[in-house]
């Protein structure tokens, strides 16, 4: 039997019994490491391909080794399990419902636990902001648990210091007698009911404090506009489920938190035939739903609004409504081809009157929601509309007046539980300069970051996994997020517990405080906790829909006081990362190396722009731009993008971070430096110059045209509808073959088999990084994505249509697809590739020897070679990895393998119960956690399976069927549902 | 009747007439003159060329150590260009070997004279050539130190190779390939192992070319016997000229890879490999020619009928060019005319198109009977053909994979200073290994020379007799 250490890695033993064997303050007071000397030489150097990795291993295996011992036996003698937990069997994993704040909201998740050690995240199915699925930030997350570079001290002005001094400070300051003038909490504004107890409390005890909302990604435009609306502050939840025409002003829903899973469960279901949706797009640069949509309007970002505009008059021409009517007087002039579009979208709004619906971006100005208010007000309102959840409530003004109070010197205490301010703050609100003025600022952080450096006091925060907390979903549905591990750091302090100094709770845990909290809503007396922490929701708790009139005359007069807009020189906008958000999960190297589900970079942000402004301005891809506006400038490399509007630069958020880690840090460059507090998501009128060099970029797709071969299809519902049986003719029969069919002795008991729907993939890439989390694939680094070796098992190719300047997205989900007569097993010189009598192309990884002929050989180019140890020695990474899959060396072949370690446990499960395997037993992580359904996995022999069916609908295809490959995956066709007015 | 009269018609066989030998000589003067590199003492020029051979080798094994300790991935290979130099250089290698064993086997085989003065040096460069070549296969394996899952050996875990893989009948044939060449070139060595043992002064000399030279006293039977064993293993290396290269085209024909899979590469890669073969053998003949002073067995009919074969070898290779661009566009298959436009206008153009001129148009140069017994064009054209042939290689291996099925892997290829340094290396290697073999064997056949001296005095006695016999009155009546 192995050493227990080996069986149970840590989180077993440290909480099975206290820490009694490690006590490391002694040590780490005389050796007192600076932030410099923490990691070893150069490792704050930018992650760079094989010497990145390298630093990390170095300074994971220094991290792990100086904390906590972590790894090491115990010098006492500990024992294995002598009486067994009734819960845990060794090997078989366990699942704990709990969620992830993101964006203020709850998704709710099930971690899968192995032996106490959390090693995969899924959706839970009874969540309804999760419905199953699960988002690449939620796949991603648990790497931030064992982030190596995770904060680990508590310091004082940068010194090392203690706990125990920590709250000696903190009771000190709490011991004050102003009343709280002197102390201000700068929070991510969330839903937590905790939370706001716990500020409520603080306030009470000190009514001059105030708790000021950090706002980056929500700037309150939503609720200001539901305020002119409805004259109070509401949130909208639309219901996509029934819409049938919906048209989106610069609302990228399929992929913006916290809704989107949930959105794009419902927008998917609704593209099926016979009663296909239609999805109209306003919009600046290509989203992940501008691409999803069947028409698009590229629009500056200062004329979105007064596209908006057009539309609503239209809108109220065609419904007779004479104040709408007018709304356009006034408003930008349009051209003829967008005056079609608007047209042509305001009849289609109009004739799906009951089944329309409008939604709008938090980017755009509050006036544009309240019109959207109104016009689905006016259409039928397929949006339900509930009190706000967010506490504070959004409030962009609040920072600057926060910065004021700091400057004159009023405030002595500052608590941050926001996440990194200094970094987001916009270029003309001076907060890290105006911090200095305050004698304790207290920052609970996961990284050493912009904000530590500003801050007296740097808390190390512990991860979302590793305390006690609730929160809400945005229909306000009550979750508590369970603790899955035991802090595996020493010093970590809860966030919670920093706030509990001043509400004076310290004498209580979290979890005390949290049981306190919901025993109002717990009847019986607790009994219905557990079954609270169980299923991962507590029922009744969903907010009542809010009965609410639109006060059209005050949203006409708002839209009408819409500045003009801008129509010269160069447009500015940014938007959040579709990866590391904010800047939030930059710190995070499986986000940062997931391919941008459009622009398909890694490692990186750029400057947006579309071909014919590159051609204008004589740029090319990779090319460095400055971009000036105001008293901000940004020096950023340029990616020229198809469907980006004309003249306007788009800019992600969340990069070019000076400070928070070495996958962070000088990655990418810094939009917020061009970002004010006026202008939060567009800037007019900036100036651009070229400067000299080249920027490499790490691309997983540098070939965006098709090349008119018939690889991922589409086409739209009326040919669909007219030529079904014939349309995928030769695509889909199966080819004579030279070798005869393989003969098994017995009937195989299965034959596995995907079939991938292109009409729901919006290409959000959550199946990528499911792959990646369950199959513990690792991360390359940027030289090695610029090299061509990164690793992931399934990739989203993503392809470009027609027109570059307006062009179609195509996004379309490979992986290995299990052929039937498989190329790359016959050139295989040591039969490490064979096939299974289920069907299964297998990786046999112990008889690889690397020559790499089958990747050669693969039409597909979905193996993936381990080129150099891209595994590692890291043992926080070996945490990490799913202990149902063979760890693979360097030189050898992998792929996708059907998530094999699934059909062997469902097959043990059914021998247990004396059964056969049942639909529904097996599904992949790619499957499972796509939030569209996309993906379908199963038996093609059993009854009632899904994948079947899938198999025989006329849009299936097999790709590159002329090989005579027989794939056992095969694609459906997208369809498209373009309006008969622009056809 | 025109005045002036009609020229005789050129009707000569070109080699009937050559001058295979320039002057006679006694047996012994053959055997001092051959043998003079090898008992004098190295000369400076010597010790400057194994000098630089020895650095690269150096870097050779610098390369290797890289290669072996971090991993394959310090090259420039990615997906989906996954074979790369490593590959470029075993078949460029391979095929620089064939010329050796189609000079010494087939030519004797027909019974070709002028392949005496040649054959050695030859032979020589087909083993450094294989060696080179047999270093890649090893090091390109993702786990080289697994490389014995190729051979077929009864294991323990009763597995086998997969015999279905091009690559499991490369091992064979690579195998069957080193080890026939082997053989070969060490039976020709015999009777001159003997000559130089005979010769040597010092004693260790003596006794280490007496072991190598397994008793031969050049008694008739030894003569009988090894002229006749030398003949059988001809006759078993012949067919390895055509399998080897055939079966390293498979590697690529077999897969089903637009720009791979043809039924053209077989024949078009033994006509490349020969041609680069005799390529390579002109690059290394001329210099020793000169540097040794070997004009006298190696003469101006020696380097007009290489350049004639050269000449041969490079339309063979033309036509397969032309015959792969053809099909290419006559399948009308889509994913097949990418992969050969791409030769001709993508992102390795540059190097298709040198690729063109170094191997289709420079040895046109040779319908000219003054260029192709001129030493220093043969040289430059020689040197340009090696060029040319790896470039072809290059373009084969790395343009069909760059841009295959899917354009969304379509991702190009770039070198690494570890794959350079193999390279390089492995040119080191095989220069030094050819400057070892100069001054340690007789880099042309003693004994050969001796015998085609006598079969040429026998002819022209013969000749002589029989134009005596004619011109005796009433003779041949």
């Amino acid at each position: 039997m192995p050493p227990l250490k080996e069986r149970f890695p840590l989180p077993v033993l440290r909480s099975a019994s206290p820490p009694a064997w490690r006590s490391l303050e002694s040590r780490r007071r005389q050796e007192a490491p600076g932030p410099e000397e923490e990691f070893p030489p150069g490792a704050s150097r930018p992650p760079e391909g094989l010497s990145r990795r390298a630093l990390l291993e170095l300074a994971a295996f220094g991290a792990a080794a100086s904390t906590a011992g972590c790894f090491r036996q115990p010098p006492e003698k500990v024992m294995p399990y002598s009486r067994q937990p009734p819960e845990v069997t060794p090997g078989v994993p366990l699942h704990y419902a709990t969620g992830l704040t993101l964006e203020g909201h709850v998704r709710g998740l099930v971690v899968r636990s192995h032996e106490g050690r959390p090693t995969k995240v899924e959706g839970n199915v009874a969540h309804p902001e999760s419905l199953g699925a699960a988002g690449l930030q939620e796949q991603a997350s648990l790497v931030g648990l064992y982030d190596p570079h995770r904060a680990k001290l508590v310091r004082h002005r940068g010194q090392p210091s203690s706990r125990e001094a920590l709250f000696a400070r903190l009771l000190q300051l709490a011991a004050r007698k102003d009343a709280g003038e002197g102390l201000r909490l700068l929070v991510d504004p969330t839903g937590s009911p905790l939370w706001a107890h716990t500020w409520g409390r603080i306030l009470e005890r000190f009514p001059r404090a105030k708790v000021v909302p950090f706002c980056a990604a929500d700037t309150g435009a939503s609720l200001e506009g539901a305020r002119i609306a409805y004259g109070r502050p509401l949130t909208t939840l639309p219901r996509f489920d029934t819409a049938r025409a919906v048209l989106s002003l610069d609302d990228d829903f399929l992929s913006t938190l916290p809704g989107s899973l949930r959105a794009a469960r419902e927008f998917s279901a609704s593209r099926a035939l016979p009663d296909m949706s239609r999805l109209w797009v306003v919009e600046s640069h290509l989203s992940v739903t501008g691409a999803f949509g069947d028409h698009r309007l590229r629009a500056r970002p200062t004329r979105v609004p007064h596209v908006a505009r057009h539309i609503g008059a239209e809108v109220g021409r065609r419904l007779k409504r004479s104040d709408l009517a007018t709304l356009a007087d006034g408003a930008m002039s349009t051209t003829e081809s967008e005056r079609r579009w608007i047209a042509a979208v305001a009849a289609d709004l109009v004739a799906r009157k009951d089944q329309a619906l409008v939604v709008v971006g938090a980017r755009q100005p509050a006036a544009v929601h309240a019109l959207a208010h109104l016009l689905n007000d006016a259409l039928g309102g397929h949006v339900a509309k509930v009190a706000p959840t967010l506490t504070p409530a959004p409030d962009p003004g609040a920072l600057p007046a926060l910065v004021e109070e700091l400057r004159g010197g009023g405030v002595d205490t500052l608590l941050i539980t926001a996440w990194n301010p200094v970094y987001r703050a916009p270029a003309d609100v001076p907060l890290a300069l105006a911090m200095g003025r305050v004698e304790d600022s207290v920052y609970c952080t996961l990284h050493e970051d912009e904000t530590s450096i500003a801050c007296t006091w740097s808390v190390p925060s512990t991860h979302a996994y590793e305390h006690w907390e609730d929160g809400r979903a945005s229909d306000g549905t009550a979750t508590i997020l369970q603790p899955l591990i035991a802090p595996w750091l020493e010093e970590v302090v809860a966030p919670l517990e920093v706030a509990a100094a001043f509400s004076g709770a310290l004498a209580e845990t979290s979890y005390q405080r949290l049981r306190a909290l919901w025993r109002e809503h717990d009847g019986g007396g607790g009994r219905a906790w557990e079954g609270w922490l169980a299923e991962g929701v507590i029922p009744g708790t969903r907010l009542p829909e809010v009965a609410a009139r639109v006060d059209a005359p005050a949203v006409l007069a708002a839209v009408r006081a819409l500045p003009p807009a801008s129509d010269s020189g160069l447009e500015v906008q940014f938007i959040l990362d579709a990866r590391v958000q904010d800047g939030r999960f930059g710190a995070n190297p499986w986000l940062q190396e997931l391919p941008d589900p459009i622009t398909k970079l890694t490692w990186d942000n750029a400057a947006l722009v579309s071909p014919a402004t590159a051609a204008r301005l004589g740029l090319a891809r990779g090319a460095r731009v400055r971009l000036a506006a105001r008293d901000g400038a940004v020096e950023a490399p340029v990616l020229v993008l198809p469907g980006q509007a004309d003249d306007t630069v788009t800019l992600p958020l969340g990069y070019g971070r000076a400070s928070g880690g070495p996958v962070a840090e000088d990655v990418g460059f810094d939009a917020n430096e061009l970002r004010f507090q006026d202008a939060p998501w567009v800037l007019p009128g900036v100036s651009l110059t070229l400067l000299e060099g080249h920027h490499d970029f790490a691309l997983t797709q540098e070939h965006w045209r098709m090349e008119e071969r018939p690889l991922a299809l589409q086409t739209s519902r009326e040919t669909f509808e007219a030529h079904a049986r014939t349309l995928l003719e030769g695509l889909q029969a199966p080819r004579e073959h030279l070798y005869p069919p393989v003969p098994h002795p017995v009937t195989p008991p299965h034959r596995w088999g995907m079939a991938i729907d292109l009409n729901r993939c919006t290409g959000c890439s959550a199946c990528v990084a499911a792959c990646q989390a369950e199959n513990s694939i690792p991360s390359v680094g940027k030289e090695q994505v610029r090299k061509g070796r990164e690793m992931h098992w399934l990739r989203i190719d993503r392809y470009f249509l027609g027109d570059e300047d307006d062009p179609g997205v195509i996004t379309q989900p490979v992986m290995c697809v299990h052929c039937e007569y498989a190329p790359c097993e016959y050139v295989c010189p040591v039969a490490a590739t064979v096939h299974s009598d289920e069907g299964l192309n297998q990786m046999v990884y112990n008889r690889c020897i690397g020559t790499r002929y089958c990747s050669n050989n693969c039409p597909y180019k979905v193996r993936r070679f381990n080129y150099l140890d891209y595994t590692g020695k890291n043992p926080l990474a070996r945490m990490l990895r799913n202990p149902d899959v063979s760890v693979r060396s360097r030189g050898v072949m992998e792929k996708c393998t059907y998530c094999v370690q699934r059909i062997e446990a469902a097959r043990i499960r059914a021998r247990v119960e004396l059964r056969e395997i049942r639909p529904g037993d097996v599904d992949t992580a790619c499957a499972q956690t796509c939030p569209t359904r996309a993906i379908t996995f199963g038996d093609l022999d059993a009854r009632d399976s899904a994948v079947a069916r899938l198999h025989g609908d006329p849009r299936h295809y097999a790709l590159l069927n002329h090989l005579g490959t027989r794939p056992r995956t095969v694609h459906l066709l997208r369809l498209k549902n373009p309006s008969e007015a622009l056809s | 009747m025109s005045d002036v009269a009609p020229k005789a018609p050129v009707t000569e066989d070109p080699l009937v007439e050559a001058t295979l030998l320039e002057g006679r000589y006694s047996n012994d003067q053959i055997g001092q003159s051959l043998l003079r590199p090898v008992l004098g003492p190295p000369g400076w020029g010597w010790w400057a060329l194994v000098g630089v051979c020895s650095a690269l080798v150096v870097l050779l094994v610098v390369a290797i150590c890289v290669t072996l300790f971090v991993g394959v991935g310090t090259w420039g290979n990615n997906i989906p260009v996954a074979w790369a130099f490593g590959i470029i250089n075993f078949v460029w290698w391979i095929g620089i070997g064939h010329a050796g064993t189609l000079i010494s086997a087939i030519l004797l085989l027909f019974g070709e004279k002028w392949r005496s003065s040649v054959n050695r040096m030859a032979e020589a460069m087909t083993l450094f050539a294989v060696a080179c070549a047999g270093l890649f296969p090893l090091l390109h394996l993702g786990r080289p130190w697994k490389f014995y899952y190729l051979v077929p050996y009864p294991s323990s875990l009763r597995m086998w190779p997969q015999f279905r893989s091009p690559l499991t009948w490369d091992i064979v044939a690579i195998l069957t390939y080193l080890t026939v060449s082997t053989l070969f070139w060490y039976m020709g060595l015999l009777p001159d192992l003997a000559t130089a043992r005979d010769t040597a002064k010092e004693t260790w000399k003596r006794r280490a070319w007496g072991l190598l030279s397994l008793g031969w006293r050049g008694s008739a039977r030894h003569w009988r016997n090894w002229r006749t064993g030398y003949l059988l293993m001809a006759g078993l290396a012949t067919p390895l000229v055509v399998s080897v290269h055939t079966i390293v085209s498979f590697d690529f024909a077999v897969a089903q890879l637009p720009g791979w899979h043809t039924t053209i590469f077989p024949p078009y890669f033994v006509a490349g490999a020969i041609f680069s073969g005799l390529a390579m053998v002109m690059t290394l003949l001329l210099p020793a020619r000169r540097v040794l002073r070997l004009h006298h067995v190696i003469t101006e009919a020696h380097l007009d009928v290489l350049a004639r074969l050269l000449l041969v070898a490079g339309l063979f290779v033309a036509y397969g060019y032309i015959q792969e661009h053809f099909f290419g566009w006559y399948g009308g298959d889509p994913y097949e005319m990418h992969a050969m436009s791409i030769l001709r206008t993508g992102p390795y153009a540059p190097a298709f198109w040198t690729v063109f001129t170094c191997n289709v148009l420079v040895p046109q140069l040779f319908w000219s009977r003054r260029l192709r017994t001129s030493p220093a064009v043969l040289w430059g054209a020689a040197l340009l053909v090696n060029v040319g042939m790896w470039l072809e290689r290059f373009v084969i291996v790395v343009s069909p994979l760059s841009e295959d099925f899917l354009p969304s892997s379509w991702r190009h290829y770039a070198p690494t200073w570890v794959d350079l340094s193999l390279l390089s290396g492995t040119v080191g290697l095989f220069g030094l290994g050819f400057l070892l073999f100069l001054k340690l064997l007789p880099p042309v056949p003693i004994s050969e020379v001796k015998q085609l001296q006598d079969e040429l005095e026998s002819s022209e006695r013969f000749a002589r007799e029989v134009v005596a016999e004619a011109r005796a009155p009433g003779g041949g009546a």
